[in-house]
């Protein structure tokens, strides 16, 4: 916590250095230039014991006007299997009865390369207060995802886990060399059904499974600034970014139904969570028009169980004039 | 980027007719972080039809754009390039020959169909190359238009398309 308070009081005196805002992983509150349109290509990949998982996504950027701006992305991991693990249900018998219950499946396993869904993204800047090299602006987002990815976590994501609805709120500020940005918003989720196996031991016994996931409240800090140039003189000299990113998500405890019973959960990855991830970043953008950018997650507070870390990002991104 | 030599500016449009409209407006953008950012302004600045190219101050965050003699400018159009960028405009201002401006003892001269109200000025302490500086809330910032709106006749708060209202100095 001093390294990270020492690192924030560093960027506000370093002299004559400004700020960028065009952070990797959360959308900051301007808007894209009305008309224009953007293409982003991103995704991210970590190991999970033996397997490497990998997730691409590609996104479509529109400005509908000055202040509206739109997204579509499309994205596909090797995240889930079809179907839900064989393990993640299991049961015992207690006398005459048998009780099922959920449980950590095991890891590593190998998944194909599955397209699971779109994700709708709309952002509404209705607040500018500009200044000369400073800004404060706020924006309103809504999103909504129809991925159906036979995903086995209580955590709700909206790009490639799990479907459903988002908004929230984006806060960014900029003043000077310094600038930060609040995302904070919610995550109301859909649902997953399917036939799935019945469990340990029924495994090609197929049920009518539910998995209900968890609602979440997301809020994410953003900070960045401008490495090289300390002074612009024209568009065709490289931007060197680094930023500092952290996400935090809280989310409910998730629930698989089979046979309209909600099974009791005895693993670790249904129950509801809270977690706070670090992604230092580094950027390049290249004759002020093409972004290329990288960072690197680990966990700060708490771990997500939808991913094992470190967890690369990368990021590729031009508007289209 | 080097700033038009004015002085070569000036004597241009001095030769081409009298009244002829100005050669090149000054903007000053607010909200710019990053060169990403002046690039997004400059492409739509050079959309419209009476800019012919726009040079960008990356450093300080302003741009000339010059314009095309054989048409219509829309001043109205400029601060709306730059809001449909993503950002604000601080001022927008050119420079004109004295001779090129008409005396206005009726508050307003007028300049190949457009009409511009002066707010404040006197004709007769005018230097030989004057700026003229336009005022309105989609001109200038918030902070600047607080205090120009008190002298502004209430009629001329939202003037009709190509009317301006200007300060010259």
């Amino acid at each position: 916590m001093k390294g990270l308070v020492a690192f924030l009081l560093a960027l506000f005196w370093l002299p004559r250095l400004t700020s960028q805002e065009l952070f990797p992983l959360n959308d900051a509150a301007s808007s894209a230039p009305k008309g224009v349109w953007g293409i982003r290509l991103a995704g991210d990949t970590y190991q999970e014991i033996s397997t490497q998982r990998n997730m691409a996504s590609l996104r479509l950027i529109y400005g509908a006007t000055s202040r509206l701006t739109l997204q579509l992305t499309g994205a596909m991991s090797n995240h889930h299997d079809k179907t839900l693990p064989p393990d993640l249900v299991n049961h015992v018998h207690i006398g005459s009865q048998t009780f099922f219950f959920t449980q950590n499946i095991q890891r590593g396993i190998r998944y194909p390369y599955l397209f699971n869904g779109i994700h709708a993204y709309a952002k509404y800047r209705f607040l500018s207060l500009d200044g000369l090299e400073k800004h404060f602006r706020m924006a309103a987002y809504g999103e909504w995802s129809n991925t159906r990815a036979a995903h086995d976590e209580a955590e709700p994501n909206l790009l490639d886990d799990s479907g459903g609805w988002g908004g929230g709120l984006i806060f960014t500020v900029l003043k000077g060399h310094f600038a930060a940005s609040l995302t904070t918003g919610i995550i109301l989720s859909g649902t997953y059904k399917d036939l799935a196996p019945l469990g340990v031991g029924f495994t090609y016994t197929l049920v009518p499974t539910e998995v209900q996931y968890g609602d979440a409240w997301v809020y994410n800090l953003s900070l960045g600034y401008l490495l090289y140039p300390a002074k612009y003189t024209t568009y065709r000299q490289s931007n060197w970014n680094v930023y500092l990113e952290f996400m935090g998500k809280s989310y409910g405890e998730g629930v698989i139904i089979q046979n309209g019973i909600p099974l009791p959960h005895e693993g670790e990855g249904l129950k509801a969570g809270h977690y706070v991830e670090v992604h230092p970043g580094l950027q390049r953008i290249i004759r002020s028009d093409v972004r290329i950018e990288a960072s690197i997650g680990f966990p700060l507070y708490g771990r997500s169980y939808t991913r094992f870390y470190p967890v690369i990002s990368f990021g590729l991104q031009k508007y289209l004039f | 980027m080097r700033s038009p030599s004015w002085i070569a500016v000036v004597f241009l449009s001095t030769a081409l007719s009298v009244q002829a409209q100005p050669a090149v407006i000054e903007i000053g953008v607010d909200g710019l972080t990053c060169s990403l950012c002046s690039k997004s302004v400059e492409m739509k600045l050079r959309q419209l039809d009476f800019v012919t190219h726009v040079d960008m101050d990356l450093e300080n965050h302003k741009g000339w754009l010059h314009l095309d003699s054989s048409r219509t400018v829309h001043f109205e159009r400029i601060p709306k390039a730059v809001s449909d960028a993503g950002f604000s405009v601080r001022y927008v201002k050119t420079r004109l020959p004295l001779s090129e401006i008409p005396p206005w003892e009726i508050g307003y001269f007028q300049i190949l169909g457009n009409t511009f109200h002066v707010i404040r000025a006197d004709h007769s302490t005018l230097p030989p190359i004057v700026t003229m500086e336009f005022i309105g809330p989609s001109y200038m910032s918030a902070a600047a238009w607080k205090k120009w709106k008190k002298m502004i006749p209430p009629a001329l708060i939202q003037p009709n398309n190509s009317e301006y209202c200007v300060n010259l100095y």
